[in-house]
């Protein structure tokens, strides 16, 4: 008796535990950002206008930059004035990533001991990964950033 | 936007209140049983001024009667003092009690500033999706 093997179109893909989770954590966070670029103006109560399209683009962009860092996945808030912004947390500290009305990108880190540093940030996978790997460094300090 | 000068009429132990709103949330779990609030709420990139109620001159019913389901967080105006912010004193028609926190000249409030503000409110009333 013979057995003929399955024939496949594709090669099949075998996922890490990591992938399949960084795919959730992606497909929930861009569900995110579509429902927040809906909100209508006054969102907030006090007059906020809409996230702008600018804003959201970018943070999908970043998200999908994001991804390749081990981040776990963020926490997305909208911000008064049209923008967004992408958190993580950790005992005694976190991070920040706000991404403004017109695009740009700022940053905020906060260590153990309430140091924070804050600034702007280019929108370089070389930038979003010092800032991934300083996240993702236990007992990390605000003055080894 | 028009030069904001600090109100010495509101003292450093009054409070001040922010809107929380329920959709979207503007909070998270913080891990300890409790919600923290995100600096989110304390940031606004139109103005760079955050408009607050002075608690002195209104009522929780009345900070949240047109958003019964947004929550309501309480801060001490020292507070913002203290982190070289102003608190002006803003009244409009329909809310004689509006005020604003804001930076002086017109460079908003600094993201660590939010997150501090944002970590020392304290909640007076949860949104609806969180009410007990």
């Amino acid at each position: 008796m013979s057995y003929a093997l399955p024939k496949l179109d594709k090669p099949p893909v075998v996922e890490s535990a990591g992938e399949v989770e960084l795919a959730r954590w992606k497909r929930e966070a861009l569900g995110k950002l579509a429902e927040l670029a809906a909100l209508p103006e006054n969102w907030d109560s006090y007059g906020s206008p809409a996230v702008q399209p600018l804003a959201r683009q970018r943070a999908a962009d970043l998200l999908d930059l994001l991804g390749q860092f081990k981040l776990p996945a963020p926490q997305i808030f909208p911000v008064p004035g049209g923008g967004l912004q992408l958190e993580w947390q950790k005992a005694g500290g976190g991070m920040e990533l706000e991404i403004l009305p017109d695009g740009s990108l700022e940053f905020l880190i906060e260590d153990a001991d309430g140091q924070m540093r804050e600034g702007g940030l280019a929108f370089s996978r070389e930038d979003l990964a010092r800032m991934s790997l300083w996240f993702t460094r236990s007992q990390a300090r605000v003055v080894e950033f | 936007m028009p030069q904001r000068v600090d109100a010495s009429e509101i003292s450093n132990d009054d409070a001040l209140w922010r809107r929380i709103v329920n959709h979207p949330e503007w909070i998270s779990a913080d891990g300890l049983g409790g919600w923290r609030v995100s600096s989110a709420a304390f940031l606004d990139r139109r103005s760079g001024e955050v408009s607050v109620h002075w608690a002195k001159l209104t009522t929780q019913t009345q900070a949240l009667a047109a958003y019964p389901d947004a929550g309501l967080v309480e801060i001490l105006a020292g507070l913002p003092r203290s982190l070289d912010l102003i608190v002006a004193y803003d009244p409009q028609v329909d809310d004689p009690s509006h005020s604003l926190i804001c930076a002086p000249g017109d460079c908003g409030v600094s993201k660590s500033k939010a997150r501090k503000l944002a970590a020392t409110a304290r909640w007076l009333v949860k949104p609806q999706n969180i009410r007990a």
